[in-house]
């Protein structure tokens, strides 16, 4: 009882700790509260997200962080959308490559972050290059022409941030007297001037007519007539097609959002729209005068109109579920052998056991924010497959714990979490990884039975090559009884053939998935094949340890290599670029399954070699 | 009698002896990681055809190919290997039943297998909206077929027969169609001016170029190059050329009655019904171009059974009738209308996979849960001797 | 042999199921349903006050119960130009509707020289109860209430007044399309 309630106690104590390192709120430079702010709806990339997450993954695609100078995203996007002309002297955009900041022009700093202010004059020379570049098919481009065409990309997308607010936000113009009795020139903008735009462009024909094109006779009156039009003219046509920061619900089409430049140029907007255009403008206009007050009521206001609860996936956020767990797996695993190491001592053990439970407990949390975020199965994508695995490997793992009752499958369990941990971590698509399916995947039912069951498959096949890892590496370092490797022995086969049963049926289900949809049973696409692989592999070290074929250590080398079977069918198959499955190829992610391969097969032998020797011996 | 029957089980025992299977196993994965890899090359129906669906291939370097055992040998062997165990060595009881099950059940897959290669056909069928067809197009055989006046085929030519100064005799005719040039994946480009002679248009502005296939079968542009002789009229004699999809395919005048017409076009079968597009629509993610759902609204119009009715195909929800599955494969809206695209099955085998998987789900739970309460039998038992 | 049976029965079994379903009946579809659009259940059209050209009062507030189709235009628009008699000849077939022009144009004269020109007939229908024109006010409706900033925009305002329709640029008034809205209007 005391071992327990002492190891209650650090546990509580380093969970505050760690908590405290991931939760801690980002300095605050302005002093206007940003916390409604961040929860207001957007419409990006197919779904409802809340403002925070897209600024993070705006932020993420210019910068490669999720934080600007000590400002949380969010504030960088509300500086940048409030207050164009200062936000785009911020140094925002990495270029990494040397060649491309050679090309534009751009001097060599500690760190490779330049304004959009320093790139334009880059941006207008590298523009003919690009021009022909975007017609070249991707697998031909060099790194740095890729390299120059993504910079193009950002500026672009930069630019429809910059503009997206342009049509509210008070314009500097000097205003011809006619009108200054009506526009209150503080607060003129682009809507206010657009109501008056026909009579300045009679005026402007006049002026032509009577004085013609050339500005310079014109009068001091009649100039400022001519630049208001033009400054009407110009800020439209940068506006065009402008669709980036869709935060005003459509009136007309229910479920839809819309850019607020959108909303005006397609004719979409009805009375109902005005009010909330207006209360855009009070936020822009309380965000540079920093009135609290104002800022505080319109955010309020502004979120209890939205049409969805925001709060999930901030809180998913702010939690970062599967960054937390991978801390507490690691703990879990060092805690793990350090019990072993010191005689099994219990208050390591429960220490273990609960930081493996905590981690376990993020991670299902975090599926099941996933799941009501995006309002499917959890397992749409690879990454999601990877983090789905990463839940319920340990889960395995620690079921193994319970029935062994040697610790070594709480160790399995902690390297196992980490491993897949860390994967997730490499694997994280850049921003926003929360994605919509397309129509071939859209379907709950299959999601839910055939991915579910081959990523179960993948994790209890994960567990077994732990396990007979361990059965290896403690053999051939003579530290295993006889009664553990029996124990050990006995689980390895009952997981191998759970792990049969699931990566058996699942591949089977995907046969009926593949029937239902497209017509056909089996078609020798990449993946299949690879689940193919992991069936017939098991099924292969299974009978020959029955029949007689395999010695029970030439069994636990085919179980070991269960991780380059399953790594090379779950990632090695999207390297190949062809079939259904196909996600593209990634160089880092060949050589690294190669190495793997290597090392494994290296391991492995190296390993056996030495328990034959010492079973001769 | 007996004399046979016993050879027959000696026979059979041999065959079921799972060293065969130690060894079909690890040939089969090899196999799979060989004809995995070679689609990034050759593409996936070409892999398909030669590592898979065939009794042997060759692999290694240009100078050095061996032959190795392909798909059909490997699961032939594993095929009568597995059905000798079940027949000759699956002794039924209570430990052993998970077993034989799921064996079973690999068994039948196995067996539905080979029912759908040997009768499975599919193609796709693309119809406008508002218009009706019934004609199903295979994905990758082409057919040369020349049409009469009246545009019945009467001869007809699998591409595979077809070969450059190929002689074609037209039955009742005196014309004859010979082959220049033909390409299974043709580019097309302009015909050089000193090469017009003797052509007629367009083939005097166009030509066809023998290109490399491409790696997805059905995207190569199938065509021929050909000369006619023979017509009555000597200017209809000459050269011309065709290919799949030609909008302006040749058509002779070679007599006073008949016409003809040469056309390269996928094969086709006619369905026993005809399919009715009434309207086709696609649901995008809101703000992106990516499809969340499409959806085919049609009706069925069957003359031989009387069956008239509406149906809905999308993706992952096809409609089954009179043994045809038809799933929603894709669409084209570039046209004046949109067209949709099903894909047309026709397997008799389809049924075993299903089967099959009960059954082997089946048997491994069973197998799994003996084995879980069988070591606790075991453990009370140890204890009780201790 | 007990094993050969259980695989040839199976066998049966497959073929029997396959015959079996490829002589089953097809799946009941009543009929193809019409494209349904998804309606936002909107608010109630603002009142506001407008003068038309010959002075009078017209009130959104006191016009409650009845069809409203509202439509922006100018004198200097031109697809505007075109679609307006046609719109007064809606007007005319429907006389239960009301059909406010409301005009963005700056000066009034322009248009009642613009309705000068039109047709007898046109300007004899424009002395209907149910047709007012008007000019707005520095695009107080037009900009500021309704957000229309591109002309021709149309509203066709349910008897509820709710929205039951907006049209963007000008359109056929005579076709099939309008036809069907104004007949499923309530």
């Amino acid at each position: 009882m005391k071992h327990f309630l002492f190891a209650f106690f650090l546990m509580t104590l380093s969970f505050l700790y760690v908590s405290n390192l991931v939760w801690a709120q980002e300095q605050k430079i302005s002093p206007l509260s940003i916390e409604k702010f961040k929860a207001l709806p957007i419409m990006h990339e197919g779904r409802l997200k809340p403002i925070e997450t897209f600024a993070q993954a705006e932020l993420v695609r210019f910068s490669g962080k999720q934080s600007f100078e000590h400002q949380d995203a969010t504030t960088w996007l509300a500086h940048t959308v409030f207050d164009p002309a200062t936000a785009s002297n911020d140094r925002i955009f990495k270029i990494e490559n040397s060649e491309i900041r050679h090309l534009m022009g751009l001097e060599e700093r500690k760190k490779p972050l330049y304004a959009f202010t320093e790139l334009t004059k880059g941006l207008q020379k590298t523009f003919p290059t690009v021009e022909q570049l975007i017609n070249v098919p991707k697998q031909n481009l060099s790194s740095e022409q890729t390299a120059l065409l993504t910079l193009h990309e950002n500026a672009l997308e930069y630019t429809q941030l910059l503009r997206s607010l342009s049509l509210l936000l008070p314009l500097n113009v000097d205003l011809p007297d006619q009108y200054k009795e009506e526009i209150n020139p503080e607060t003129v903008n682009y809507l206010v001037l657009k109501k008056h735009a026909i009579d300045i462009e009679d005026s402007i024909r006049n002026i032509i007519d009577t004085k013609g094109n050339n500005p310079e006779t014109y009068s001091e009156k009649e100039q400022r007539i001519a630049i208001l039009g033009l400054q009407i003219r110009t800020i439209e046509s940068a506006a065009e097609g402008n669709s980036l920061f869709r935060v005003i619900p459509s009136p007309i089409n229910d479920g839809d959002y819309l850019a607020p430049w959108e909303l005006i140029q397609s004719g979409q907007a009805t009375w109902e729209s005005s009010p909330v255009i207006k209360e855009w403008e009070l936020l822009a206009q309380s965000w540079r005068e920093t009135d609290t007050t104002t800022w505080n009521k319109t955010t309020q206001s502004l979120l209890n109109q939205a049409k969805i609860k925001t709060t999930p996936e901030l809180l998913y956020n702010k939690i970062k579920p599967f960054q937390t767990s991978l801390i507490f797996y690691a703990f879990s695993f060092l805690l793990a052998l350090a019990s072993i190491t010191f005689h099994h001592k219990r208050s390591l053990s429960w220490l273990s056991i609960f930081a493996a439970i905590i981690a376990i407990t993020l991670e299902a949390g975090g599926v099941c924010t996933r799941i009501i975020v995006l309002n499917r199965p959890p397992v749409g994508t690879l990454y999601e497959s990877i983090l789905f695995v990463g839940l319920v490997a340990p889960l395995f793992a620690l079921l193994m714990e319970w029935r062994m009752k040697n610790l070594l499958g709480l160790l399995s369990a902690g390297f196992v979490g980490t491993t897949i941990g860390l994967l997730a971590l490499s694997m994280a698509d850049e921003g926003d990884n929360m994605k919509v399916l397309s129509a071939v995947l859209n379907t709950q039912f299959w999601l839910t039975t055939h991915v579910l069951c081959i990523t179960i498959g993948y994790g209890w096949c994960l567990v077994t090559s732990v396990i007979a890892h361990m059965l290896l590496l403690g053999q051939a370092l003579g530290r295993l009884t006889k009664d553990i490797i029996k124990n050990l022995q006995h689980a390895q086969n009952t997981l191998a053939i759970t792990a049969l049963l699931f990566t058996a049926t699942g591949t089977i289900l995907g046969g009926i998935w593949a029937d239902q949809s497209w017509g056909r049973f089996w078609g020798w696409d990449p993946k299949e094949n690879g689940a193919l692989l992991i069936v017939l592999w098991l099924v292969w070290i299974i009978h020959s340890r029955i029949a007689g074929q395999f010695t029970s250590t030439q069994a636990t080398m085919g179980y070991a290599f269960l991780s380059v079977i399953v790594g090379t069918a779950w990632i090695g198959v999207n390297l190949l670029g062809v079939g259904l499955h196909s996600y593209g190829f990634t160089e880092g992610l060949f050589w690294g399954l190669g190495l793997f391969t290597l090392l494994e097969a290296g391991l492995i032998t190296t390993l056996s070699l030495i328990i034959r020797k010492k079973t001769l011996a | 009698m007996q004399a046979i029957w016993t050879s027959l089980q000696k026979i059979g025992l041999r065959l079921a002896r799972p060293d065969i299977l130690f060894w079909v196993l690890p040939l089969m994965m090899a196999l799979l990681i060989l004809g995995t890899v070679a689609q990034k090359n050759i593409g996936l129906y070409a892999a398909q055809e030669e590592y898979f669906g065939s009794f042997y291939t060759w692999i290694g370097p240009k100078t050095f190919t061996i032959p190795i055992p392909a798909g059909l040998t490997i699961m032939g062997i594993f095929l009568v290997n597995l059905t000798c165990k079940f027949l000759f060595r699956s002794e039924w009881s209570w430990q052993r039943s998970g077993s034989i099950l799921s064996h079973f059940g690999v068994l039948l897959l196995v067996f539905g297998g080979v029912m759908t290669a040997l009768t499975s056909q599919e193609g796709f069928l693309m119809v406008g909206q508002g218009d009706q067809s019934n004609i199903v197009e295979d994905y990758h055989s082409r057919n040369l077929v020349v049409y009469d006046t009246e545009g019945r085929p009467f001869v007809t030519i699998p591409h595979e027969n077809l070969h450059d100064a190929l002689r074609i005799e037209l039955p009742t005719m005196p014309v004859t169609l010979t082959i220049d040039k033909y390409c299974f994946n043709c580019s097309i480009s302009m015909r050089p001016q000193s090469e017009q002679e003797g052509w007629h248009s367009p083939g005097n502005r166009m030509m066809l170029n023998k290109a490399p296939a491409d790696s997805t079968d059905e995207k190569n542009l199938t065509g021929i190059e050909f000369t006619i002789n023979g017509a009555k009229d000597e200017d209809i004699n000459g050269k011309y050329l065709t290919f799949v999809g030609f909008p302006k395919p040749p058509v002779l005048d070679i007599d006073d009655e008949q016409t003809i017409t040469i056309e390269l076009e996928r094969a086709k079968r006619p369905l026993p019904f005809a399919v009715k597009l009434i309207r086709f629509e696609r649901d995008m993610h809101p703000g992106t171009d990516m499809a969340s759902a499409y959806t085919s609204w049609i009706k069925i119009i069957d003359e031989e059974t009387g069956n008239n009715f509406p149906a809905k195909i999308e993706m992952n929800e096809p409609l089954r009738y009179r043994g045809f599955t038809l799933y929603q494969s894709s669409f084209d809206l570039n046209g004046d209308k949109p067209h949709t695209v099903l894909a047309v099955v026709n397997n008799k085998g389809r049924i075993f996979p299903y089967l099959a998987s009960l059954i082997i789900a089946l048997g491994l739970i069973i197998h799994l849960v003996i084995r879980l309460t069988g070591l606790k039998k075991s453990t009370h038992k140890e204890e009780a001797a201790r | 042999m007990k094993n050969a049976a259980i695989l040839i029965i199976f066998i049966l079994l497959g073929a029997i199921l396959t015959l079996w379903l490829d002589n089953a009946s097809p799946p009941e579809i009543k009929s193809v349903p019409i494209t349904a659009q998804e309606r936002v259940p909107l608010s109630h059209l603002p009142d506001f006050e407008i003068t038309d050209i010959n002075g009078k009062l017209f009130r959104t507030s006191e016009n409650r119960g009845e069809k409203l189709i509202l439509n922006f235009w100018a004198t200097w628009c031109a697809p505007c130009v075109v679609e307006f008699p046609k719109l007064v000849k809606l007007a005319k077939d429907n006389p239960d509707i009301t059909i406010l022009f409301l005009s963005s144009d700056t000066n009034q004269e322009a248009i009642s020289r613009f309705l000068e020109k039109q047709s007898p007939e046109t300007k004899e229908t424009l002395r209907n109860k149910n047709i007012i024109v008007a000019k707005d006010n520095k695009g107080k409706i037009t900009a500021d209430i309704f957000q229309t900033y591109k002309l021709p925009e149309t509203l066709i305002i349910s008897s509820t007044g709710t929205l039951a329709h907006k049209i963007v640029g000008d359109t056929d008034w005579n076709g099939e399309e309008i036809k069907s809205i104004l007949r499923d209007l309530d």
